[in-house]
């Protein structure tokens, strides 16, 4: 019989269960490493952390709801349009990275309390299409929500807090996005669960697009850009044809997802050929032309420093989204929303 | 003598200590599992986008949580043949000087009835004590008996011969370095109950685990192998491979496979090693094997780096031998048994392709990193291992992930070399008698075999056999 040699009883005595009690804790070490400094492993821990549950946010402190409620000025016959990148943590823990336009869970949280304190409403792309068809009147103080890509953590950790605080968005979908990106994107399941707690879903893309070869080395929105094949730009009745097949089948895909009618469309980036992410300016009346056709609303992504409201004299097509950025907290968002309302709302009141 | 109180309170103690143990592992367990199939389930939709790899890992996912989840199902054989059936033991042994008469004494200790027991030791050999010693212990056993090889033959050899000298209606092969557990023998004939069982195999522990880490972790594959995968195999009669250290089988049934398989060959050389598995192969065409866990032994597993790895590229390479031909019959088997035994042919062979593609290939072309992958790979290694610490509430349970670890880093690139090596049949770790040149005949025998009409002793065997007696042993 071979004797034993290891240092020490390994394989029974007190030592050895010891060691065997240290490991359990030691051998979940990398999937805990994985879950906190991976983007994939922190989405699979939200995943796990959302069965058991919701997302955790502190309620804001009397002072800053007092606050909201007595100063917001109250607003009719128009809309603030909202966007929302992503609301996860991130390995960084909650301090908000202004390099990142992800909202941590508990600013998000804030923001929404604000918002409802405040007393804002939200809406939906084919109420708004009712009010501007003269067949609905809005709700005063009307806010557009809304969520680009049809992302997890939008169904993670967004709907939770909203459903709390008795608000719904609208999130613009991509075809066939959660067939590439499993863990990132969300299901058509996931989606139409939203849909039942009242959210709209609209389209943003027939699939996961990658951005165009625009000439000259440069690599612009699918739908901004004239696109080069071997070297030559397509002409602009190509880039017609391409544009109106992608707006019918971004349509298409979105109603495969949401099983009803899409009204809405947002430009992937807001890119629709109107500033300098173009290689030729004219597809941007191009793009409004031929969006048209198919939708009743369209919206870009960005309109931090020209933000107005949506009122009856804008443009439908050009819709401006006011994105909710971390670096900026419920009192700034709100006395931002605030500035918008008192030069671009058409009939205001501090009384409701 | 304890107090019966403080006994009572012992009992007590354990009870709630092995629930608390089993507990805590089971919770971790369940919730990795239930972790692992949700990214499974949830990557399904990408699956097109990288089918080959999609695929496989799926069905290796699959494959592990199936094979898991199948020996719960598991349940050795209670009830045994109305009558015990004759049992001979067959030992075939080479250069075991150290382990052969603790065998012997495990075998003669065992709890069955004497009169239906005969023990044949079989000699392929050695160049070392091993003849001696089998003699000494004939001194004190004298239902031993013992044939000595001129010169090594091979394990089947000597296996063959120790068939062809009983007429015992099982024969039970143990390896010279494996001890059984005094009930061992009654629980192995008991799966014999049922006709179509033509061999059995039964549970083999480490014994000398705890020798040094390798050891420790070779207890956990042993077990996991054992308990897992030939438990869930079993449950079809489809064990592909009843265990050389520690099995049984019907002798007329091996009579009829016998001749193929003592001169079975592959890519034009004979067939030196997987004796086991070649003969289970042989059988599972028409019958079933299966396991049972009840008849437990212990076997001495190499501890040395080297000899590991030279005992894996030999297991690899009679896997690769009899995998193939497994797969030319296996299809006629119950679909839920062929078909992971027809994955798992495949999955060693995709393994190292896949670990290249995820590790280096995708990094390096892609930008890909590896760390999903690897971190899958880590999981079931956990996985592996806390089935181990839960079933058998060992606090070595840790262990197995460290065999995961060397099997996905060392272990797995083998299959190639066993490919390219295919046709090299010497053992590696085996080193016999150099052959006089006089030809293969039997130099020893000791006690009487039984009269099986096989001759076993020819006239120029019978000069060897009296040198045996000039050894002082008993004729």
């Amino acid at each position: 019989m071979i004797e034993r040699k290891l240092p020490f009883n390994m394989v029974n005595g007190a030592l050895a269960w010891a060691v065997g009690l240290i490991a359990v804790p030691l051998t979940a070490v990398p999937f805990v490493a994985y879950a906190h400094y991976s983007q994939e492993g922190r989405l699979i821990a939200l995943h796990v952390d959302r069965t058991f549950r919701g997302p955790v946010y502190k309620r804001l402190n009397g002072a800053d709801l007092r606050y909201f409620r007595s100063r917001h000025l109250h607003y009719s016959n128009a809309v603030i349009v909202l966007n929302v990148h992503a609301v996860m943590d991130g390995g960084g823990g909650e301090a908000p990275n202004p390099e990142s336009s992800v909202l941590p869970v508990r600013l998000f949280g804030d923001d929404m309390q604000m918002l409802h304190e405040a007393g804002y409403r939200t809406v939906t792309p084919e109420q708004i299409t009712a009010w501007r068809e003269g067949v609905l009147d809005l709700p005063h103080d009307a806010l557009l929500l809304t969520f680009d890509d049809g992302r997890t953590d939008t169904i993670l950790n967004a709907a939770p807090i909203l459903k709390r605080v008795g608000m719904r968005a609208t999130v613009f979908a991509i075809g066939d996005a959660w067939k590439r990106s499993p863990l990132y994107e969300a299901s058509p399941g996931g989606l139409r669960s939203l849909q039942r707690q009242g959210w709209s879903i609209e389209a943003h893309a027939s699939a996961p697009l990658a951005s165009v070869d625009a000439g000259g080395g440069r690599n612009l929105p699918y739908l901004s850009a004239r696109r080069a094949d071997d070297g030559k730009l397509e002409t602009l009745a190509q880039f017609r044809r391409r544009a109106a097949i992608e707006y019918v089948n971004a349509r298409k895909a979105a109603q495969g997802i949401a099983h009803r009618p899409v009204v809405a469309f947002a430009w992937p980036f807001g890119a629709y050929g109107a500033d300098t992410r173009t290689n030729d300016p004219r597809v941007a009346a191009i793009n409004l032309k031929e969006a048209r056709r198919v939708y009743s609303l369209g919206f870009n992504e960005d309109g931090q420093t020209t933000f107005n409201l949506l009122t009856q004299e804008t443009d439908p097509m050009r819709i401006a989204r006011f994105e909710i950025v971390p670096t900026l907290t419920p009192r700034q968002l709100f006395e931002r929303l605030e500035l918008a309302i008192a030069g671009s709302a058409p009939e205001v009141s501090y009384a409701r | 003598m304890e107090h019966p109180l403080t006994q009572a309170l012992t009992r007590i103690g354990d009870f709630f200590a092995g629930l608390c143990w089993r507990s805590l592992l089971g919770v971790y367990f369940l919730l990795l599992a239930s972790i692992i199939w949700f990214i499974k389930s949830s990557y399904l939709p990408a699956l097109w986008l990288d089918p080959v790899f999609g695929l496989y890992s799926l069905c290796v996912t699959v494959y592990l949580l199936s094979r898991f989840s199948l020996s719960l199902l598991y349940h050795p054989v209670r009830r045994g043949p109305d009558e015990l059936p004759t049992v001979a033991v067959v030992i075939p042994a080479m250069n075991e000087q150290a382990a052969i008469e603790t065998t012997l004494t495990s075998i003669f200790a065992l709890d069955y009835p004497q009169h239906l027991l005969s023990v044949f030791a079989v000699d392929d050999g050695s160049t070392d004590a091993t003849w001696e010693r089998m003699a000494f212990a004939a001194r004190r056993f004298p239902n031993l008996h013992a044939i000595r090889f001129s010169h090594n033959r091979g394990k089947r050899a000597a296996m063959a011969a120790g068939i062809r000298a009983t007429e015992a209606q099982i024969i039970c092969f143990v390896d010279s370095d494996s001890t059984l557990e005094p009930d061992a023998l009654r629980e192995i004939i008991k799966p014999f109950r049922d006709r179509r069982v033509a061999a059995v195999t039964g549970h083999a522990d480490v014994q000398n685990r705890a020798y040094n880490v390798l050891t420790l972790l070779q207890q956990v594959r042993y077990f996991v192998a054992f308990r897992v995968i030939k438990g869930s195999e079993s449950i079809f009669g489809a064990v592909t491979c009843a265990s050389g250290c520690f099995s049984a089988y019907r002798r007329d049934r091996l009579l009829e496979v016998l001749p193929g398989w003592e001169t079975q060959s592959f890519l034009g050389r004979e067939a030196t090693f997987g004796d086991d598995r070649a003969l289970t192969n042989m059988l599972l065409k028409r019958s079933r094997v299966v396991y049972q866990s009840t008849a437990r032994c212990a076997t001495n597993v190499p501890h040395q780096f080297k000899g590991f790895l030279v005992q894996q590229t030999r297991w690899k390479k009679s896997w690769l031998r009899e995998s193939l031909i497994a797969s030319t019959f296996f299809w006629r088997k119950n679909p839920v048994a062929s078909i992971p035994t027809y994955a798992s042919n495949v999955f060693p062979i995709v393994a190292p392709i896949v670990i290249f593609h995820a590790c280096i290939w995708n990094p390096l072309v892609h930008g890909a990193d590896p760390w999903m992958y690897l971190v899958g790979l880590y999981a079931m290694a956990v996985l592996y291992s806390l089935y181990y610490g839960f079933t058998r509430r060992k606090p070595y349970w840790w262990a197995g992930i460290a065999f995961v670890l060397l099997y996905a880093t060392v272990l797995i690139w083998q299959t190639y070399w066993a490919i390219a090596t295919a046709r090299k049949t010497a053992w590696g770790t085996r080193s016999g008698r150099v052959d006089d040149g006089l030809g293969f005949r039997i130099i020893g025998t000791i006690g009487s075999p039984q009269p099986s009409g096989i001759p076993l002793c020819d006239e120029v065997e019978r000069i060897g056999a009296e040198t045996g007696n000039e050894l002082g042993v008993a004729a």
